[in-house]
């Protein structure tokens, strides 16, 4: 059960009068007295020895106490307290105004004389105020009217007289009428001169969709004509039947307006016009957006001179701009340079006079969408002005847009610009040959480019990893030799030709003017068994370059068969690569079949015949399964991947000298005799060597196989760096 | 042709979840307790006086979509309730002369808000009424369509 109080003040004539703060005196406030009863707090003390005795108004009062009127309800029952007091005002036939409730504080300040103990908020309990003006009667049983000054003085002098929740509200109350009158000056005629509530309305209109809310309207209801029929009949299925149906035509409603007006039907648009406000879902508040109008282009001319006369092509209004010292480069709101305008519009003078500035034109300037002057130029087929731009010093064609395309990729239909913008093109890109062709590795700066950066692009380009891309290098190469390149060498101090046919002459001999090229093959320190790890065979380019490294090395006679079937076996594979199944091998078309020293040491009768025989037995199998036989009997050699060089070869025994090539692999140390062609292989823990002199290679394995060699050659430094290398790992 | 602007003080705005739910006191009725559940607040200084200076002046417009407010000052509108979404408007007197315009917002399932304004002059806040209840009868009438092409059924909702 909750508790309310009702406190019914009631103002004096006293507070009309011209006083800027009125009093408790001014107002007077219903009590009751009700015997003292079991709802006190805290201890009470009695003397009977002493009677007290108080005499208010004339009377005198024994053990009663002050109360306020109160009532009791149930909370779940009372929507709010102020519709309570109402009905209950109403039922005891009087009239009232209003209803303040009136907050509880529980920062009341206890007077120090008092001695009895404070007691703070009590749920439930509450203050309702109901305000009277002096000429109106409000009268609840068993009450009077008191003084609210002489109530607070007895509060404060003899609480003992009091309820003690009483008290608080007592104290509470005329705290809260002196303090809002206080702050406002017109508290007091608000709240007791001003009429009910009832009297005040003037009109009301309700949403017919909501059909409960319309019960509790008495007045000036809205209905059509229709409607007014259904609620007529008080027929509560047709009623709520209508309301569905105005439901459903006001969601309906529930849009937004826009208004646009267009500007070309609207020369006088003002930025103020609501008509061009524009409403979006789920935000409550809008935002105006200008329209383009005339008045744009004027405001872009003030702003953007340059642009203006490069848009125009008024040559003359840009060379007058360009000497007063404004910005040739500056961009506008699409962030387009006067270059851009003048390439776009095709302004041939315009062009020339930016390009002229004293102010460096940024020739290569890119705009939001990533493009250069260049592009336009090239998309409007102006031969002209591509000529102008690419003779500039500092154009850079290779320039992509946002959507990835350079200028040149917009020249399908413009031959001469295509051939201009090629022959720009060829300077910026490193030409690599490999197996299956020639590369063309793009560059921005050639002259800075390094042998790794080249390989990383080939990577890309030919879809190896990184550990796939270690068995390949990028070897420089002419006729006459082939040098290996560090992966941090510049690869244009490797191009020069003077330098190139120097080395070549100190490490050759004389030779014809060779020009040096570019070329992907095996790396010389790659391995049979770094092949298969990286399963580089997976890859359709580094297959093709091992198995045309691999022939070649076969052709050569760098791979050394172990038996003449296993030799006609590499004839057969290498005869149906190159020349297809429809080939037939006879005595004279073995040069390519065939090493040389085969070729002049066996009777080629004899090796034609046995070709035949194995071409036969190969007829089954595919191209894709020779050539995997073919690399595996390679790689099952212990001279495969080797690195030879041409050494002249001294014995101890002899004394004589001898030719023959000396390589170096993994497996170790290959010399073979060319006389004979027969190989001496050597481990790594057989032999040791000695590098007494730069172009000496002493080869001591008299331990092992009573062998001392002493190799002597011009490229000796790079097979002692070869050797060393696999002598570590 | 533009509907007609109603010039008014934006004084305050309420919100509350109870005062309309209420139907079990007879006594007293919708407009009744909104007017005094607003003047109270007023009086105990939850929401701002009537007569303050600092409140903005707005202009209100009243279509078959619903009911826009705008500010004077920056032309830009301040707030837009669809008309689906307003249910009460009662205009009334502060007894200092002057009239009040309330109108109650739904804002969701059991919230409303309760918007006070103050019309310049008696004759604005008449319009505004007899605007707002147009648009509600238009409502009514174009609802009329629809039963021309679905039959009467209390299952449509």
């Amino acid at each position: 059960m909750a508790e309310v109080s009702v406190a019914i003040v009631r103002l004096k004539i006293s507070a009309l009068s011209d006083k800027a703060i009125p009093s408790a005196q001014d107002f007077e406030i219903c009590v009751k007295e009700e015997p003292s009863t079991a709802k006190n707090f805290g201890p009470v003390k009695h003397d009977y020895n002493i009677k007290k005795r108080v005499t208010v108004g004339g009377h005198t009062i024994g053990a009663d106490v002050f109360k306020l009127p109160n009532f009791s309800f149930e909370p779940s029952k009372v929507s709010t307290l102020e519709d309570m007091i109402h009905d209950y005002f109403k039922r005891t036939g009087n009239i009232i105004r209003r209803s303040v409730r009136i907050p509880l504080h529980d920062d009341l300040h206890q007077p120090s004389s008092s001695t009895k103990p404070f007691v703070g908020h009590v749920p439930g309990l509450s203050l309702v105020c109901v305000p009277v003006f002096n000429k109106e009667s409000v009268e609840v049983a068993n009450s009077r009217y008191e003084n609210l000054q002489k109530m607070v003085n007895l509060c404060h002098n003899q609480p003992e007289m009091f309820d003690i929740h009483t008290k608080n509200m007592i104290l509470i109350l005329e705290r809260w009428l002196i303090d809002s009158q206080t702050f406002d000056s017109y508290f007091l005629s608000h709240f007791f001169m001003k009429e009910s509530s009832r009297t005040r309305i003037k009109t009301c209109v309700h949403n017919p969709a909501f059909i409960d809310l319309q019960e509790q309207c008495i007045r000036h209801m809205s209905h059509s004509v229709r409607s007014n029929v259904s609620s007529a009949s008080a027929d509560l299925d047709d009623r709520v039947h209508v309301a569905n149906i105005a439901k459903i035509a006001m969601l309906r409603y529930n849009k937004f307006t826009i208004s646009v007006i267009n500007p070309a039907f609207n020369p006088n648009f003002a930025s103020e016009d609501s008509s061009c406000v524009y409403f979006y879902p789920g935000i409550k508040q809008c935002r105006a957006q200008r329209a383009a109008s005339s008045t744009s282009q004027d405001m872009r001319s003030r702003l953007y001179p340059l642009h203006k006369a490069a848009e125009d092509g008024n040559a003359e209004e840009i060379r007058r701009f360009l000497k007063i010292g404004m910005d040739s480069n500056l961009r506008d709101d699409d962030s387009w340079t006067p270059l851009h305008y003048a390439c776009f519009h095709g302004h041939l003078e315009v062009v020339h006079e930016l390009l002229n500035s004293p102010q460096m034109t940024a020739i290569n300037a890119q705009n939001k969408g990533g493009a250069t002057a260049l592009q336009y130029a090239v998309i409007n087929g102006n031969e002209y002005l591509v000529e102008i731009l690419t003779s500039h010093a500092s154009i850079d064609v290779n320039i992509q847009n946002n959507e990835g395309y350079r200028p040149i990729d917009y020249c399908g239909n413009h031959p001469a610009i295509q051939k201009i913008l090629e022959l720009q093109i060829f300077k910026s890109k490193i030409n690599v040959d490999t197996s299956i062709g020639s590369f063309s590795i793009k560059s921005r700066s050639p002259e800075e480019a390094t042998v790794g950066e080249v390989l990383d692009r080939l990577a890309e380009e030919t879809q190896l990893n990184r550990e796939q891309m270690n068995c390949f290098a990028l070897f420089v190469y002419s006729e006459s030799m082939s040098l290996q390149l560090q992966p941090d060498s510049l690869i244009d101090g490797k191009l020069k030709v003077d330098k190139w046919n120097t080395t070549i002459r100190k490490l050759v001999g004389d030779i014809p003017f060779e020009t040096p090229r570019l070329k992907l093959k095996r790396n010389a320190y790659a391995t049979a068994r770094m092949e298969i790890v990286t399963k580089v065979d997976n890859n359709s380019f580094a297959w093709s370059t091992i198995l045309d490294e691999a022939i070649h090395s076969y052709l050569a006679g760098h791979l050394i068969a172990n038996s003449k079937e296993e030799i006609t076996k590499f004839a057969a594979i290498v005869c149906r690569t190159m020349h297809g199944r429809d080939f037939k091998p006879s005595s004279k078309n073995l040069s390519n079949l065939y090493p040389q020293y085969m070729l002049d040491n066996h009777d080629r009768g004899k090796l034609a015949d046995r070709l035949k025989a194995q071409l036969r037995k190969n007829e089954t199998q595919n191209d894709m399964q020779l050539e995997a036989e073919f690399i595996s009997m390679a790689r099952g050699l212990v001279t495969y991947g080797a690195s030879f060089f041409d050494v002249d070869v001294f014995t101890k025994k002899s004394m004589g000298t001898e030719q023959g090539l000396v390589g170096v692999n993994d497996h170790g140390l290959h010399i073979i005799f060319k006389k004979t062609w027969t190989v001496k292989n050597f481990r790594f823990d057989e032999f040791t060597a000695s590098n007494k002199e730069s172009k000496t290679l002493e080869i001591d394995a008299q331990r092992v196989r009573d062998s001392y060699y002493i190799l002597v050659s011009t490229q000796m430094k790079f097979l002692t760096g070869i050797l060393r290398k696999f002598q570590k790992s | 042709m533009t509907d007609p602007k109603i010039s008014a003080l934006y004084v305050a705005v309420q919100e509350i979840n109870s005062l309309i739910q209420n139907g079990t006191s007879c006594s007293r009725s919708l407009e009744e307790k909104i007017v005094e559940h607003l003047e109270n607040s007023q009086l105990l200084g939850k929401l701002p006086k009537n007569n303050g200076d600092s409140h903005e002046e707005v202009y209100m417009e009243v279509t078959k979509h619903g009911l826009r407010i705008s500010s004077r000052r920056t032309r830009l509108v301040k707030l837009r309730i669809p008309l689906i979404e307003l249910i009460l408007l009662t205009t009334y007197a502060d007894g200092f002369g002057r009239t009040n315009i309330v109108f109650v917002e739904k804002s969701t399932t059991t919230r409303y808000q309760l918007h006070l304004l103050q019309a310049t002059d008696d004759a604005s806040s008449n319009i505004l009424c007899n605007l707002v209840k147009n648009a509600f009868i238009e409502a009514e009438e174009a609802s009329a369509l629809i039963e021309v092409i679905e039959p009467p059924s209390p299952s449509i909702a």
